[in-house]
Protein backbone atom coordinates (compact mmCIF):
# COMPACT_ATOMS: atom_id res chain seq x y z
CA UNK A 1 0.00 0.00 0.00
CA UNK A 2 2.12 2.93 -0.98
CA UNK A 3 0.47 6.33 -0.83
CA UNK A 4 -0.20 7.99 -4.38
CA UNK A 5 -0.92 11.74 -3.18
CA UNK A 6 0.61 14.55 -1.40
CA UNK A 7 -1.33 13.22 2.19
CA UNK A 8 -3.69 15.86 3.69
CA UNK A 9 -5.28 16.34 7.13
CA UNK A 10 -7.72 13.12 7.58
CA UNK A 11 -6.28 10.72 5.14
CA UNK A 12 -7.31 7.51 6.27
CA UNK A 13 -3.90 4.54 7.17
CA UNK A 14 -4.60 1.02 6.22
CA UNK A 15 -6.55 -0.87 7.66
CA UNK A 16 -3.88 -3.85 7.59
CA UNK A 17 -4.66 -7.15 9.44
CA UNK A 18 -2.04 -9.15 11.37
CA UNK A 19 -2.76 -12.39 12.96
CA UNK A 20 -0.41 -13.46 14.87
CA UNK A 21 0.19 -17.43 15.33
CA UNK A 22 2.31 -19.27 17.60
CA UNK A 23 5.23 -19.32 15.31
CA UNK A 24 5.37 -15.49 14.66
CA UNK A 25 5.55 -15.33 19.04
CA UNK A 26 8.24 -18.34 19.37
CA UNK A 27 10.36 -16.67 16.90
CA UNK A 28 9.94 -13.46 18.01
CA UNK A 29 10.57 -14.11 21.45
CA UNK A 30 13.68 -16.09 19.92
CA UNK A 31 15.00 -12.90 18.22
CA UNK A 32 14.46 -10.91 21.15
CA UNK A 33 15.67 -13.57 23.62
CA UNK A 34 12.66 -12.93 25.95
CA UNK A 35 12.24 -15.83 27.81
CA UNK A 36 9.22 -15.25 29.66
CA UNK A 37 7.14 -18.33 29.76
CA UNK A 38 3.69 -16.02 29.12
CA UNK A 39 4.81 -15.87 25.40
CA UNK A 40 5.15 -19.34 24.41
CA UNK A 41 3.57 -21.96 27.27
CA UNK A 42 0.08 -22.05 27.20
CA UNK A 43 -0.38 -23.67 30.41
CA UNK A 44 1.43 -21.46 32.29
CA UNK A 45 -0.02 -18.32 30.51
CA UNK A 46 -3.23 -19.42 32.48
CA UNK A 47 -1.79 -19.94 35.67
CA UNK A 48 -1.40 -16.21 35.10
CA UNK A 49 -5.14 -15.99 34.38
CA UNK A 50 -4.92 -15.49 30.50
CA UNK A 51 -6.99 -17.70 28.08
CA UNK A 52 -3.68 -18.70 26.16
CA UNK A 53 -0.04 -17.07 24.90
CA UNK A 54 -0.04 -13.39 24.84
CA UNK A 55 1.34 -11.08 21.73
CA UNK A 56 4.65 -9.29 23.25
CA UNK A 57 4.48 -5.62 24.15
CA UNK A 58 6.95 -5.07 21.56
CA UNK A 59 5.28 -6.74 18.71
CA UNK A 60 2.49 -4.80 19.13
CA UNK A 61 4.28 -1.70 18.40
CA UNK A 62 5.74 -3.19 15.31
CA UNK A 63 2.69 -3.90 13.90
CA UNK A 64 1.71 -0.77 14.11
CA UNK A 65 4.90 0.66 13.34
CA UNK A 66 4.53 -1.38 10.05
CA UNK A 67 1.36 -0.10 9.25
CA UNK A 68 2.34 3.36 9.04
CA UNK A 69 6.05 2.23 7.08
CA UNK A 70 3.77 0.34 4.20
CA UNK A 71 1.48 3.18 3.99
CA UNK A 72 4.37 5.89 3.72
CA UNK A 73 5.77 4.09 0.86
CA UNK A 74 9.76 3.68 0.17
CA UNK A 75 12.56 5.96 2.09
CA UNK A 76 9.98 6.62 4.54
CA UNK A 77 11.30 7.31 8.16
CA UNK A 78 9.91 7.28 11.31
CA UNK A 79 10.89 10.21 13.67
CA UNK A 80 8.70 9.41 17.02
CA UNK A 81 6.57 6.29 17.20
CA UNK A 82 4.51 5.99 21.02
CA UNK A 83 2.35 3.32 21.62
CA UNK A 84 0.83 2.12 24.59
CA UNK A 85 -0.48 -1.37 25.48
CA UNK A 86 -3.88 -1.17 26.66
CA UNK A 87 -5.09 -4.89 26.50
CA UNK A 88 -3.71 -8.56 25.76
CA UNK A 89 -3.71 -10.18 22.53
CA UNK A 90 -3.82 -13.79 22.05
CA UNK A 91 -2.80 -16.69 18.95
CA UNK A 92 -5.58 -16.66 16.87
CA UNK A 93 -6.66 -13.22 17.49
CA UNK A 94 -7.36 -10.87 14.18
CA UNK A 95 -5.45 -7.55 14.77
CA UNK A 96 -6.43 -4.51 12.56
CA UNK A 97 -4.14 -1.26 12.65
CA UNK A 98 -5.98 1.38 11.24
CA UNK A 99 -5.73 5.39 11.70
CA UNK A 100 -5.40 8.45 10.50
CA UNK A 101 -3.18 11.48 9.38
CA UNK A 102 -3.56 14.20 11.87
CA UNK A 103 -0.87 17.03 10.93
CA UNK A 104 1.11 17.42 7.39
CA UNK A 105 4.09 20.10 7.36
CA UNK A 106 6.15 20.24 4.28
CA UNK A 107 7.27 16.05 4.25
CA UNK A 108 6.47 15.83 8.04
CA UNK A 109 3.07 13.72 8.67
CA UNK A 110 1.65 13.08 12.28
CA UNK A 111 -0.65 10.54 12.47
CA UNK A 112 -2.62 8.25 14.95
CA UNK A 113 -3.35 4.43 15.05
CA UNK A 114 -5.18 1.95 17.37
CA UNK A 115 -4.53 -1.56 16.71
CA UNK A 116 -8.25 -3.61 17.70
CA UNK A 117 -8.88 -7.00 17.95
CA UNK A 118 -11.98 -8.80 16.25
CA UNK A 119 -14.17 -7.45 19.06
CA UNK A 120 -13.31 -4.22 18.59
CA UNK A 121 -11.57 -3.81 21.44
CA UNK A 122 -8.66 -1.57 21.39
CA UNK A 123 -5.09 -3.43 21.96
CA UNK A 124 -2.75 -0.58 21.64
CA UNK A 125 -2.83 2.74 20.76
CA UNK A 126 -0.04 4.63 18.61
CA UNK A 127 1.12 7.99 17.84
CA UNK A 128 3.48 8.53 15.31
CA UNK A 129 6.26 11.45 13.46
CA UNK A 130 7.20 9.91 9.72
CA UNK A 131 9.36 11.86 7.36
CA UNK A 132 8.62 10.71 3.69
CA UNK A 133 10.71 11.07 0.76
CA UNK A 134 10.03 14.58 -1.34
CA UNK A 135 9.03 12.15 -4.18
CA UNK A 136 6.35 11.12 -2.11
CA UNK A 137 4.64 14.48 -1.82
CA UNK B 1 7.01 -9.17 49.65
CA UNK B 2 4.56 -6.73 48.93
CA UNK B 3 3.91 -4.18 45.86
CA UNK B 4 4.70 -1.26 47.78
CA UNK B 5 8.00 -2.73 48.97
CA UNK B 6 8.97 -3.40 45.85
CA UNK B 7 8.16 0.11 45.15
CA UNK B 8 10.27 1.50 47.81
CA UNK B 9 12.85 -1.10 46.89
CA UNK B 10 12.61 0.36 43.23
CA UNK B 11 12.60 4.22 44.27
CA UNK B 12 16.21 3.83 45.56
CA UNK B 13 17.50 3.30 42.06
CA UNK B 14 15.75 5.97 39.93
CA UNK B 15 18.41 7.91 38.66
CA UNK B 16 20.75 5.11 38.47
CA UNK B 17 22.41 4.56 35.02
CA UNK B 18 24.89 2.43 33.33
CA UNK B 19 26.11 1.65 30.07
CA UNK B 20 27.51 -1.02 27.89
CA UNK B 21 28.25 -2.39 24.63
CA UNK B 22 25.94 -4.16 22.63
CA UNK B 23 28.55 -5.13 20.39
CA UNK B 24 28.10 -5.23 16.08
CA UNK B 25 24.35 -5.34 14.84
CA UNK B 26 24.92 -8.30 12.21
CA UNK B 27 23.04 -8.82 9.29
CA UNK B 28 21.53 -12.25 10.33
CA UNK B 29 19.94 -10.71 13.13
CA UNK B 30 18.11 -7.73 11.79
CA UNK B 31 16.74 -10.10 8.96
CA UNK B 32 15.84 -12.76 11.40
CA UNK B 33 13.86 -10.00 13.60
CA UNK B 34 12.41 -8.67 10.34
CA UNK B 35 11.27 -12.12 9.26
CA UNK B 36 9.80 -12.94 12.62
CA UNK B 37 7.37 -9.41 12.63
CA UNK B 38 6.43 -9.29 9.30
CA UNK B 39 8.41 -6.60 8.17
CA UNK B 40 8.49 -6.68 4.42
CA UNK B 41 10.73 -3.62 3.61
CA UNK B 42 13.21 -3.75 1.05
CA UNK B 43 15.25 -2.26 2.96
CA UNK B 44 15.67 -4.35 5.68
CA UNK B 45 16.18 -7.38 3.73
CA UNK B 46 18.26 -6.55 0.16
CA UNK B 47 21.34 -4.97 0.23
CA UNK B 48 20.72 -3.34 -3.16
CA UNK B 49 17.50 -1.93 -2.07
CA UNK B 50 19.24 -0.16 1.02
CA UNK B 51 22.08 1.15 -0.95
CA UNK B 52 19.62 2.74 -3.49
CA UNK B 53 18.27 4.65 -0.16
CA UNK B 54 21.54 5.78 0.53
CA UNK B 55 22.37 3.21 3.14
CA UNK B 56 25.75 1.32 3.73
CA UNK B 57 24.15 -1.87 4.68
CA UNK B 58 20.67 -3.52 5.53
CA UNK B 59 19.02 -1.13 7.84
CA UNK B 60 17.44 -2.38 11.55
CA UNK B 61 13.95 -2.85 11.63
CA UNK B 62 12.45 0.00 13.79
CA UNK B 63 11.66 -1.78 16.71
CA UNK B 64 14.70 -3.86 16.67
CA UNK B 65 16.78 -1.96 19.12
CA UNK B 66 14.19 -1.41 21.31
CA UNK B 67 12.69 -5.34 21.52
CA UNK B 68 15.94 -7.05 22.58
CA UNK B 69 15.51 -8.28 25.97
CA UNK B 70 18.89 -9.34 26.26
CA UNK B 71 22.39 -9.01 24.32
CA UNK B 72 24.51 -11.45 26.73
CA UNK B 73 24.30 -15.78 27.06
CA UNK B 74 21.78 -14.74 29.71
CA UNK B 75 21.87 -17.14 32.82
CA UNK B 76 21.12 -21.02 32.21
CA UNK B 77 17.93 -22.14 32.73
CA UNK B 78 18.01 -23.31 36.08
CA UNK B 79 18.68 -20.05 37.34
CA UNK B 80 15.49 -18.69 35.44
CA UNK B 81 13.05 -17.44 37.70
CA UNK B 82 9.23 -19.28 37.85
CA UNK B 83 8.13 -16.91 35.02
CA UNK B 84 11.17 -17.76 32.73
CA UNK B 85 12.17 -13.80 32.96
CA UNK B 86 16.28 -14.12 34.27
CA UNK B 87 17.10 -12.64 37.48
CA UNK B 88 17.71 -8.94 37.21
CA UNK B 89 16.47 -9.17 33.56
CA UNK B 90 14.74 -5.82 34.17
CA UNK B 91 17.62 -3.40 34.46
CA UNK B 92 19.19 -5.19 37.28
CA UNK B 93 16.07 -3.79 39.52
CA UNK B 94 14.71 -5.68 42.32
CA UNK B 95 11.71 -6.94 40.84
CA UNK B 96 11.38 -10.18 41.21
CA UNK B 97 7.91 -12.04 42.71
CA UNK B 98 6.64 -9.26 40.53
CA UNK B 99 4.53 -9.88 37.32
CA UNK B 100 5.29 -7.67 34.92
CA UNK B 101 4.37 -6.39 31.35
CA UNK B 102 5.85 -4.17 28.83
CA UNK B 103 3.35 -1.31 28.57
CA UNK B 104 4.79 0.73 25.88
CA UNK B 105 7.20 2.55 24.24
CA UNK B 106 7.95 5.97 23.18
CA UNK B 107 11.10 6.64 20.55
CA UNK B 108 12.62 9.06 19.17
CA UNK B 109 14.81 8.22 15.64
CA UNK B 110 17.92 10.45 15.13
CA UNK B 111 19.28 8.01 12.36
CA UNK B 112 19.13 4.64 10.45
CA UNK B 113 20.46 1.38 12.16
CA UNK B 114 22.45 -0.86 9.50
CA UNK B 115 24.45 -4.14 9.85
CA UNK B 116 27.94 -3.78 10.73
CA UNK B 117 26.65 -0.82 13.11
CA UNK B 118 28.54 -0.99 16.84
CA UNK B 119 25.89 -0.03 19.11
CA UNK B 120 26.49 1.29 22.55
CA UNK B 121 23.31 1.52 25.17
CA UNK B 122 22.83 4.11 28.11
CA UNK B 123 20.10 2.43 30.23
CA UNK B 124 18.93 5.17 33.09
CA UNK B 125 16.19 4.37 35.87
CA UNK B 126 13.83 7.11 35.07
CA UNK B 127 10.69 6.80 37.36
CA UNK B 128 8.82 4.39 39.58
CA UNK B 129 5.23 4.86 40.57
CA UNK B 130 3.01 2.56 42.92
CA UNK B 131 -0.58 2.82 41.95
CA UNK B 132 -4.02 1.27 42.60
CA UNK B 133 -5.41 -0.67 40.12
CA UNK B 134 -8.57 -2.99 40.39
CA UNK B 135 -6.66 -5.78 41.51
CA UNK B 136 -4.86 -4.06 44.37
CA UNK B 137 -1.20 -2.17 43.99
CA UNK B 138 0.83 -1.76 40.59
CA UNK B 139 3.81 -0.50 40.29
CA UNK B 140 4.81 1.77 36.96
CA UNK B 141 8.82 1.69 36.25
CA UNK B 142 9.84 3.70 33.31
CA UNK B 143 13.11 3.16 31.97
CA UNK B 144 15.16 5.04 29.57
CA UNK B 145 17.50 3.79 27.14
CA UNK B 146 19.63 5.56 24.39
CA UNK B 147 21.69 3.67 21.79
CA UNK B 148 24.80 5.26 20.50
CA UNK B 149 26.62 4.52 17.40
CA UNK B 150 30.49 6.18 17.23
CA UNK B 151 29.44 8.70 20.33
CA UNK B 152 26.50 9.42 18.06
CA UNK B 153 22.90 9.40 19.58
CA UNK B 154 20.52 6.96 16.87
CA UNK B 155 17.59 5.71 19.07
CA UNK B 156 15.93 7.05 22.28
CA UNK B 157 13.47 4.72 23.88
CA UNK B 158 11.51 5.37 26.90
CA UNK B 159 9.91 1.71 28.32
CA UNK B 160 7.20 1.34 30.66
CA UNK B 161 6.99 -1.44 32.99
CA UNK B 162 3.94 -2.42 34.59
CA UNK B 163 4.13 -4.68 37.93
CA UNK B 164 1.51 -6.30 39.62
Amino acid sequence: MIIQARPVVGDLIGPVEWRPTSIQLFRFSAVTWNSHRIHFDQAYARTEGYPGTLVQSQLHGCFLAHTVLRWAGPGAQLLTFRWENRHFALVGDVLTCAGRVTAVEGRIVTCELQESNQDGRVCAPAWVTVRLLPADI
Amino acid sequence: MSVRTIYEDVRQHVGRSFRRDLGRMRSIDLQRFAVAVGDDLPITMDAEAAASAGLPDIAAPPLFLSSVMGWEAGPSESELLADGVPPGGLANLPVGGLRLMGGGQSLEFFQPVVAGTQIVQETLIKDVQLKEGRSGHLVLIQVERSFFCEHALVLRCVETFIGR
